[in-house]
């Protein structure tokens, strides 16, 4: 193998990478929507009088929207940046902001299975596990299969 | 043919660099994210309504077990379809009214994989039957065709001979497949086992062990096809785009093509398609049956694959 040479494992990482970012940058507009939505006055309007008593019911307060868009701030970032330092093959870009995305997306999955309201895909499920496959296989692979690739 | 040149040492040596470096390459990762994907989010499908709040939905508090065994008697119709069973309409009339129903060998064999046997872990299994042929498209494409393109072969026929090259490969996708699909069934079972209270483990274990060796059996005569299609095409995509549409045409015509004419669809013969499912039968001559056509397959396609890669110019 010739130094330097990206394998195309890595080159898959970048791009699922990419994938997930801009699945989570849609997730972020819903958020966001939501959150404009329940901040709105509904003047008398029935329809959303009752958005905002299903967002009531929801068990999801505003403190909690405002800190899952946060985190999904954080986590389309961190997978913006480490796939392209997967692609450059840079020690900091790729590897470091690599593990820290995995790290948060494990943390934020157990702590939804763990606190979630389960009207809003909390407790432990299968959801869960998927979840959790991505990250968990990103920092396997990062700290073993691919450790000597990130020679920038 | 040069069988006289397999070596095991080659063989050990090819296929294990090989299932480790496949996962280096980009394919094997790709491969796992599919299957780990396809395999959760159908166990999801399936598991929600058991877990979630639907068992309020329907006006009276149930357990696990009962929602179970409602969404059992909901499934029973699709599970039989699937197993190659006749709607009610398409059943002749007479034995609609003579309740001839439970002798039909398809009513049988859904009630013993939903009765019997654990029925969310055997929907998971059957579904994933379906998914397998075209998920394996996408993780054995390129056994060959990458590195005949690139040339890279050459400097390995100086070591090593075709046959070995050929075999030692062809197992290293076996082997990468064998624990993609272990992993998805372990973590089913497990989760079926510590989650939901209606299992038993032993069930489980036997179960989920039974649905492994299938999910093997199934991939590995698509396995040698693919293998074939990539040892006759310089390029990967190529590869990948031959392997996948043979394989997802073959059902959709035998599917149209019974429409038309009945023996038509006698095409899905020519792919494991026509008999993968007996994997699953209760009766254990159909799985041996079922088992040695796998096989058949597997070495008719090694058979057809090699006899191309050693005659080509690489």
């Amino acid at each position: 193998m010739s130094e330097g040479k990206r394998p195309g494992g890595l080159t898959a990482l970048a791009v699922i990478n990419f994938i997930f970012a801009a699945m989570g940058l849609l997730g972020i507009l819903g958020l966001a929507t939501f959150l404009a939505f329940s901040q709105m006055e509904d003047g008398g309007n029935p329809d959303m009088q009752k958005m905002k008593e299903e967002f009531a019911k929801s068990g999801l307060t505003v403190t909690i929207v405002v800190l899952l868009l946060a985190i999904s701030v954080l986590t389309t970032l961190l997978e913006i940046l480490s796939g392209i330092g997967y692609l450059l093959q840079k020690k900091f870009l790729g590897r470091l902001l690599g593990n820290m995305y995995a790290v948060v997306a494990i943390g934020t999955s157990l702590a939804m299975a763990i606190w979630g309201p389960q009207t809003q895909g909390g407790g432990f499920t299968v959801g869960t596990i998927f979840g959790l496959v991505y990250p968990v296989l990103t920092l396997l692979l990062l700290n073993t299969t691919f450790k000597e690739d990130f020679i920038n | 043919m040069s069988f006289r040149e397999l070596q095991l040492r080659h063989l050990r040596l090819i296929s294990l660099y090989g299932a480790r470096y496949v996962i280096r390459g980009g394919a094997g990762l790709v491969y796992i994210m599919l299957v780990l994907s396809c395999g959760l989010i159908t166990a999801h499908i399936i598991l929600l309504p058991v877990e979630q709040e639907a068992k309020e939905k329907t006006g009276v508090e149930l357990t696990d077990k009962e929602m179970l065994d409602h969404l059992v008697e909901v499934a029973r119709p699709a599970v039989q379809w699937m197993l190659g069973g006749k709607t009610k309409n398409e059943r002749p009339v007479m034995e609609r009214s003579a309740g001839n129903e439970k002798e039909d060998p398809e009513i049988r064999w859904a009630a013993y994989l939903l009765d019997e046997k654990p029925a969310l872990l055997s929907a998971v299994i059957l579904i994933m039957f379906y998914f397998t042929p075209f998920l394996v498209a996408l993780g054995s494409f390129n056994q060959y065709s990458g590195d005949i393109q690139s040339k890279g072969l050459r400097y390995q026929l100086l070591r090593t001979s075709r046959t070995n090259i050929y075999f030692g490969r062809f197992l290293a996708a076996v082997f990468y497949t064998v624990f993609v699909n272990a992993i998805l069934i372990i973590i089913i079972v497990l989760y079926l086992g510590l989650k939901l209270d209606i299992y038993a483990w032993s069930a489980l274990a036997r179960w989920g062990l039974w649905g492994i060796l299938a999910l093997i059996a199934v991939s590995i005569p698509y396995i040698a096809f693919c293998g074939w299609i990539s040892s006759m095409i310089d390029s990967p995509f190529g590869s990948m785009t031959i392997s996948s549409i043979v394989i997802s045409a073959i059902p959709l015509f035998a599917l149209f093509g019974r429409a038309t004419w009945k023996p038509a669809s006698s095409i899905c013969y020519a792919l494991p398609w026509g008999i993968q499912n007996y994997i699953l039968h209760p009766d254990w001559t159909w799985v041996l049956g079922s088992l040695a056509a796998c096989g058949g397959y597997t070495i008719l396609f090694l058979l057809l694959g090699h006899h191309h890669f050693t005659k080509r110019d690489l």
